[in-house]
């Protein structure tokens, strides 16, 4: 029974979220539910990479690059929305693979830098390029086409409501991917990549080949979620792929909880989406709120607001180290006592 | 010839300020390793303040010259001292640093907006005028800022290479836990490189207002181009940021007149290539920060 309680959760929670749009009409709230989903997802990449020590400051450009992909692929090339959603992930998938010789060969921080050269050259690359659209980006790409099944009403997708459940397919999908690579043997060679490379390396590990597959299905995912992004908000910009989106969605990552692979993305970008939404009443010291709640939450959080829930291993380790504290300081004192 | 010779000035003017910014950044990501992508809204403060002084008080420029980096120098310290002392020992420190830092900079550029207003805003010359170097026609304060702005590297030099608490840095940077063994009050050493560093971006803020309008965003847009001339000079030499800001401000200037904005597509993968031959970029010593 133990074993499927977290898989009983997430589909109870599924559940949950499905029977969102039941209540919530709203469009305008539906929009930030979507903005969610895809913020987290783009962290639960982040935290892929993450996990075998590559920070990558570039999630953002491989996002935008699967966007830009999907929407040349529909507009210029008339594709179908359905064949052009794998086909971008895939585009982009194909550039990491590309890219990744170089990178990965690179120790830690050098990746890093690197991956902010590429974030920033994507954003100037795109606007100098007339192709597609330059600064000003594209305007009017289609929604996705209609899915028809013989037998039953056509599947529009015209209002938010049908784009949420799109959103919410790509979560499960996206969990399901990460979960799977989590649990088999390629998450149990990332986390002692993670830990320790060297160590890692001297048991028969391939570091590089693991950080590879790592990189390449991590920015894979980001150009499936860059196309829905692109076709759910019908327009592109190259400015909102630059390097501080990808900087929001570190701090998304780290909110929720580094340690918390999947349910610390989506806490963390629920948090960071919906604190600002309720501060709008404060009107322009809105801004002032959220730099001092983040502020707040990493000085005394700093493993993420799930740590919260961890609260027996919190206060075990608090207790052991007071312990420790008191011996030490007993022994200090009969030591100076004796002499 | 008169144009290269305008082009070499402006490129100058705007590579000494990018010079002094990215010696700035490089002082605090080596010193106390933190990447503090708040840094360019130091810069930001700086110039309002000194805008704020000199047409609004109507203070003499060369005083608020002197006071907005010490205004800068205090909130960097203060920022220090509530926020990052905090996180020295945090897991994952480079990420919290980040994040922390992404806290700061929303409440700073924000509360900027609040205090000075969205309106874009200039200073009235310094010292009227044109000079003609070389056949080239370059304002007076443009000229004052190079004045100032090598000045200021020099300091910047003379403190990190000659006095003690450069010695301490410099100690800091290589081996913290070795250096508090040898007696170095590491506390106080980031402390003090967080505020030099902030001054000196106030500073540089303070020198661009005359010669430069003064607009809300000038602290983000400052960041990425600082960064890149981190990135190419080496993320933890002073002398490699010197370099790395003549040349992007040169290239710059160049290529935005010669070949129009997709010359930074160019710089950008120059730098890449560079980065890859060299990870520690042009100067720089060691690759190995936030602790990975």
């Amino acid at each position: 029974m133990k074993r499927y309680g977290s898989l009983i959760g997430a589909i109870v929670t599924m559940g949950i979220a499905s029977l969102i749009p039941l209540f919530v009409r709203s469009p305008f709230y539906l929009d930030l539910l979507i903005t969610i989903v895809v913020n987290a997802i783009l962290a639960m990449t982040f935290l892929m990479m993450l996990r075998t020590g590559l920070v990558s400051l570039g999630v953002a450009a491989f996002w935008g690059v699967g966007a830009y992909a999907s929407v040349v692929l529909v507009t210029k090339l008339h594709l179908s929305f359905w064949l052009s959603l794998p086909a971008s992930a895939l585009i982009t998938a194909l550039v990491a693979l590309i890219l990744s010789y170089p990178l990965i060969r690179s120790p830690g921080f050098t990746f890093a830098i690197l991956t902010a050269v590429i974030g920033m050259l994507f954003t100037i690359a795109v606007g100098n390029t007339s192709y597609l659209g330059g600064y000003s980006g594209i305007a009017d790409i289609p929604h996705p086409d209609p899915i028809r099944i013989p037998f039953l009403p056509p599947i529009a997708f015209v209002s938010p409501t049908q784009d949420f459940y799109l959103a919410l397919f790509l979560l499960v999908v996206v969990v399901l991917i990460c979960t799977a690579f989590y649990s088999a043997w390629t998450g149990k060679a990332w986390t002692a990549i993670g830990v320790n490379f060297r160590l890692a390396e001297s048991l028969g590990v391939d570091v590089f080949r693991y950080k590879v597959i790592a990189f390449v299905l991590a920015s894979g995912i980001d150009g499936l979620v860059g196309s829905f992004c692109a076709h759910y908000q019908s327009f592109v910009v190259p400015d909102s792929y630059g390097m501080f989106a990808t900087i929001y969605i570190q701090v998304y990552a780290v909110l929720g909880g580094i340690g918390h692979p999947v349910l610390g993305p989506v806490i963390g970008s629920a948090l960071m989406t919906f604190f600002p939404e309720l501060m709008r009443t404060t009107r322009q010291v809105a801004p002032i709120l959220t730099g001092l709640l983040l502020v707040l939450l990493i000085m005394f959080l700093p493993k993420g607001l799930l740590s919260l829930f961890d609260w027996r291993t919190a206060v075990v380790e608090r207790l052991t180290k007071l312990r420790k504290a008191t011996v030490s300081s007993l022994l200090l004192k009969n030591g100076a006592r004796k002499r | 010839m008169d144009i290269v010779g305008q082009l070499v000035f402006d490129g100058l003017a705007m590579g000494l300020v990018y010079v002094i910014l990215a010696g700035g950044f490089v002082l605090v990501l080596s010193v106390t390793q933190i990447f503090y992508i708040a840094y360019g809204m130091f810069y930001m403060v700086g110039a309002y303040a000194v805008w704020y002084g000199a047409s609004v008080i109507h203070l003499p420029y060369f005083a608020c010259l002197f006071i907005a980096p010490l205004l800068t120098a205090m909130l960097g310290m203060l920022t220090y001292i509530l926020v990052f002392h905090r996180l020295r020992f945090a897991e994952e420190r480079f990420l919290s640093t980040i994040t922390a830092a992404l806290g700061v900079s929303l409440m700073m550029s924000q509360g900027g907006l609040l205090i000075f207003g969205t309106v874009p805003r200039s200073i009235p010359a310094i010292i009227p005028g044109m000079i003609s170097i070389m056949g080239a026609n370059v304002s007076t304060d443009k000229i004052v800022l190079i004045g100032l702005g090598i000045a200021v590297t020099l300091f910047l030099f003379v403190v990190y290479e000659k006095t003690s608490i450069g010695r301490a840095m410099r100690a800091v940077s290589y081996l913290p836990e070795t250096a508090s063994l040898q007696g170095v009050n590491t506390n106080r050493v980031y402390t003090v490189t967080m505020g030099i560093s902030c001054a000196v971006a106030g500073f540089a803020g303070g020198i661009i207002a005359p010669s430069y309008g003064l607009v809300p965003e000038m602290g983000q847009n400052v960041l990425l181009p600082v960064l890149l001339m981190c990135m190419l000079g080496g993320m933890d030499s002073l002398f490699g940021a010197v370099i790395g800001g003549l040349v992007v401000g040169q290239v710059l200037s160049f290529g935005q007149f010669f070949i129009g904005s997709s010359s930074q597509i160019v710089l950008f993968l120059v730098i890449a290539v560079v980065i890859f031959f060299r990870p520690n970029g042009l100067l720089g010593r060691k690759g190995d920060f936030g602790g990975f």
